[in-house]
C-alpha cells in the first residue's frame, strides 16, 4: 500500500517535472520569437535615421528645387495638404507658387505608424482634389500629378509633383540607405 | 483607422454591425469571433506589421496567466511567472516606446554619440499592454478566473472601440460581458447617439480649437502677446478634452452598439474644485489603473508621510511617462504629483475653505499651465510661451493680432467653456424627455454637421493616438 502511494506520488512528481520543463521550453519559444521579431523590425527596416533639416541641404545641392519652388511654411502645409506641422516628427515642404503651377514636394518624417497612413490619406486627398481642378483645360499638370512620385519607407512619407519628381525620389532614397 | 474617417464610418462600422446583428444572439461565440475579426483588420489598417505584436501579447498573456494560476495550484505564489510577465510586456512597450529616449538622455549625459535608430511607435501600444497587464495582475491577486479560451483574451486585448486610445478596460471589469452581454436595439441606439456626440466633440469642437492653438503656435516668439498666448493655450485646454472626451464618447457607444459596456474615463473634470477632484474626473481608467496597480501596491497612503509622499511621486511620474518618452511629459506628471502632495499636506484645508468660484479659477490655473508643458516639447519653446502668458518675454499685452484672435475665436472658447460643464447635456437631456424626437433631429444635426467636416476637411488624429 505504502509503495503503490510512494510510486504515485514519484509519478505525480515525473508529470509535473516534463510538465514544468515542457512549459519552460514554450517561455524559451515566447522569448526567443519574441527577439526575433524585435530584431527583423530594427534591422530590417529599410530605411536609415536622417535629419531632415541636414538632408534639406543635400536635396538642394543635388537639384533644381530652389529654381521650381519655394519653401513653404507651416500655414501653407495645412492649407494645401490639411496637415498640422506640430504633429510630425520633422517635415520638409516646398511647393511652386506660380499660377497654374502643381509642383510640390513633401517629406515627412512620423513619431508613429498611425501617422504614417493619416499622412498617406492627405496626400492622395490632394493629388485627387488637384487632377479635379485642373482636368479640362491643364492636360499637362493632370499627366504630371498622375505621375506623382510616392514612397512610404520606413517612418518617412515622401511625395512629389514634378516633370522630373523620380530625380527627387532618387536622392532622397540615397540618403536614407 | 481613425473613428472619425470616412472609411470607418461608411464602410467599417456599417459591416461590421450588419454581420454582427446577421449572427444569432445565441451564437455569442461567432460574434465574438467575428468582433475579434474585425478588430483585427481595424487594428491593421495602413500598417499590418504590428498585428503580429498584438497577436503575440494576446497569445503570450493567455499562456502565462495559465502558468500563473497553475503555480499557485502547485503550492507557490504565482510570483515569479508575474514578474517575468511584467517584464516581458514591458520590455516590449519600452523597447518602441523608450528606446529612442534612454539613447538620447544616454547620450547627453555621456556626451557620447552613439547612433541608434528610433523605432515609430505602433499604435495603441500603451493602452494594450497596460490591458494585458490588468489581466495578468487580477490573476495573480485571484480576482478573477484564468481565461480558458485564447479567442476572448485576444478580444479584450484587442477589441476596437478601446483599442487604440482607451479607455483601459480592467480585465475584472469586463471577463463576464466576454460571455454574456445584452444586445438590443435600445442600447444599440443609445450606443450610437454615444458615438455621434463624441465624434461631434471631435470633429466640430476640438478640430477648431485645435487650428487656434496651432495658429497661435506659427506666430513666432516675437509676436506673441500675453493676450494671443492665453487665447492659444485655452484652445489647447478645451482641444484636448474635447478630442480625448470624444474619442472616449465614441469608444463607449460603440462598445454599447455590440453590448459592451466599458466604465466612463471623463466626468466633466475641468468643474472640479481641486487638482485631486481634477484627477477624479480627468483619464479614470488611466488615474485607476495606476492606482490599483501601482500605488496600492507600493503602500499607497496607508504609511509614512515620507512614504506616502515617495509614492505619489513615483506614481505621477511614471504617469508621465506613460504619456510619452519625453521629459517634458515626466516634469507635467510630477508637476501634478507635488500638487497633489502639497494639496493633501500643505494648502488643501485652504482650498476648502475658499469661496467656490475661486476655487475654480485655482485648478484651471493650474491645468492650463499644465497643458504648456503638455503641448509644448521643446523645452525653449515651452519656456517662452509660459513665460509670455504672464508677460515675461511677450511682445506686449495685447495686438492687432490678439483682436483678430479674440473676434474670431471668443464664440467658438465660450461654446467650448459651456460644453465642458454637464449644462449642455442636461438641457438636451430635458428636451428629449419633453419632446421624444427632439433629441433623434440634435444627434443626426451633430452627426451630418460633423461629417460634413470630415469630407470637407484634413487628416485629423486624436491626440492620444500618440500615446
Amino acid at each position: 500500500m505504502t509503495e503503490k502511494i510512494i510510486e504515485q506520488n514519484v509519478n505525480e512528481t515525473r508529470r509535473r517535472d516534463s510538465e514544468s520543463l515542457a512549459f519552460l521550453v514554450v517561455k524559451i519559444i515566447f522569448v526567443l520569437v519574441l527577439t526575433a521579431f524585435l530584431y527583423f523590425v530594427y534591422y530590417g527596416d529599410e530605411a536609415k535615421d536622417i535629419d531632415l533639416a541636414e538632408f534639406e541641404t543635400t536635396l538642394t545641392s543635388e537639384t533644381e528645387i530652389k529654381a521650381l519652388m519655394k519653401k513653404a511654411d507651416d500655414r501653407d502645409l495645412m492649407q494645401f495638404i490639411g496637415l498640422n506641422a506640430a504633429d510630425y516628427d520633422q517635415l520638409i515642404y516646398y511647393r511652386n507658387t506660380k499660377a497654374l503651377a502643381v509642383e510640390e514636394l513633401l517629406i515627412v518624417k512620423v513619431g508613429n505608424q498611425a501617422q504614417l497612413s493619416g499622412v498617406e490619406e492627405a496626400v492622395q486627398k490632394r493629388i485627387e482634389s488637384q487632377i479635379t481642378a485642373y482636368s479640362g483645360y491643364g492636360p499637362e499638370q493632370v499627366a504630371m500629378l498622375e505621375n506623382a512620385a510616392l514612397k512610404k519607407i520606413g517612418n518617412y512619407y515622401f511625395y512629389c509633383t514634378a516633370a522630373d519628381a523620380d530625380k527627387y525620389k532618387e536622392v532622397f532614397l540615397n540618403a536614407l540607405q | 483607422m481613425l473613428f472619425s474617417s470616412l472609411i470607418f464610418i461608411v464602410y467599417f462600422l456599417p459591416i461590421t454591425v450588419i454581420v454582427y446583428y446577421s449572427i444569432p444572439t445565441r451564437r455569442l461565440d461567432l460574434r465574438n469571433v467575428w468582433l475579434l475579426l474585425a478588430s483585427l483588420v481595424f487594428y491593421s489598417w495602413g500598417e499590418p506589421v504590428y498585428i503580429f505584436l498584438m497577436i503575440y501579447s494576446a497569445l503570450f498573456n493567455y499562456f502565462m496567466a495559465g502558468q500563473i494560476e497553475r503555480e499557485k495550484k502547485l503550492g507557490g505564489s504565482g510570483k515569479l511567472n508575474m514578474i517575468f510577465t511584467l517584464v516581458m510586456n514591458l520590455l516590449i512597450l519600452g523597447f518602441f516606446k523608450y528606446w529612442g529616449f534612454l539613447m538620447d538622455t544616454f547620450n547627453s549625459i555621456t556626451g557620447m554619440d552613439i547612433k541608434y535608430h528610433a523605432l515609430a511607435l505602433p499604435i495603441g501600444i500603451s493602452f494594450y499592454t497596460f490591458q494585458g497587464l490588468s489581466y495578468i495582475f487580477d490573476v495573480y491577486r485571484g480576482k478573477v478566473e484564468v481565461q480558458r479560451n485564447p479567442l476572448k483574451v485576444a478580444l479584450y486585448l484587442a477589441l476596437f472601440p478601446q483599442l487604440i486610445a482607451g479607455p483601459i478596460v480592467n480585465y475584472k471589469d469586463i471577463a463576464s460581458q466576454l460571455d454574456e452581454r445584452t444586445c438590443n436595439m435600445e442600447r444599440f441606439g443609445e450606443g450610437a447617439t454615444r458615438f455621434c456626440i463624441g465624434m461631434g466633440k471631435k470633429v466640430i469642437l476640438a478640430n477648431n480649437l485645435g487650428a487656434l492653438f496651432q495658429e497661435v503656435c506659427a506666430l513666432g516668439d516675437d509676436k506673441l502677446t500675453v493676450v494671443t498666448a492665453w487665447i492659444g493655450i485655452l484652445g489647447y485646454t478645451f482641444q484636448i478634452y474635447f478630442d480625448f472626451s470624444g474619442y472616449s464618447d465614441m469608444a463607449i457607444g460603440l462598445g454599447r452598439m455590440f453590448g459592451f459596456e466599458f466604465k466612463e474615463n471623463f466626468n466633466y473634470p475641468y468643474i472640479s474644485r481641486s487638482i485631486s477632484e481634477f484627477w477624479r474626473r480627468w483619464h479614470i481608467s488611466l488615474s485607476s489603473w495606476f492606482r490599483d496597480y501601482v500605488y496600492i501596491p507600493l503602500g499607497g497612503n496607508r504609511c509614512s508621510v515620507k512614504r506616502h509622499i515617495l509614492n505619489l511621486l513615483i506614481v505621477w511620474s511614471l504617469t508621465g511617462l506613460w504619456h510619452g518618452a519625453s521629459w517634458n511629459f515626466v516634469a507635467w506628471g510630477t508637476y501634478f504629483g507635488i500638487l497633489l502632495i502639497l494639496e493633501k499636506y500643505l494648502i488643501g484645508k485652504y482650498i476648502d475653505k475658499m469661496p467656490e468660484l475661486l476655487q475654480h479659477i485655482y485648478v484651471m490655473l493650474i491645468v492650463i499651465i499644465s497643458w504648456v508643458f503638455f503641448s509644448i516639447t521643446d523645452t525653449a519653446e515651452m519656456f517662452h510661451f509660459l513665460g509670455a502668458m504672464f508677460g515675461i518675454g511677450a511682445a506686449g499685452f495685447a495686438d492687432m493680432t490678439s483682436l483678430y484672435f479674440i473676434r474670431t475665436s471668443a464664440i467658438l472658447l465660450i461654446a467650448a467653456a459651456v460644453g465642458s460643464t454637464p449644462k449642455p447635456a442636461h438641457e438636451i437631456n430635458a428636451l428629449c424627455e419633453k419632446y421624444g424626437r427632439t433629441g433623434i433631429v440634435v444627434v443626426l444635426a451633430i452627426f451630418f454637421v460633423a461629417v460634413s467636416y470630415l469630407v470637407f476637411g484634413s487628416y485629423n488624429p486624436f491626440l492620444y493616438f500618440r500615446f
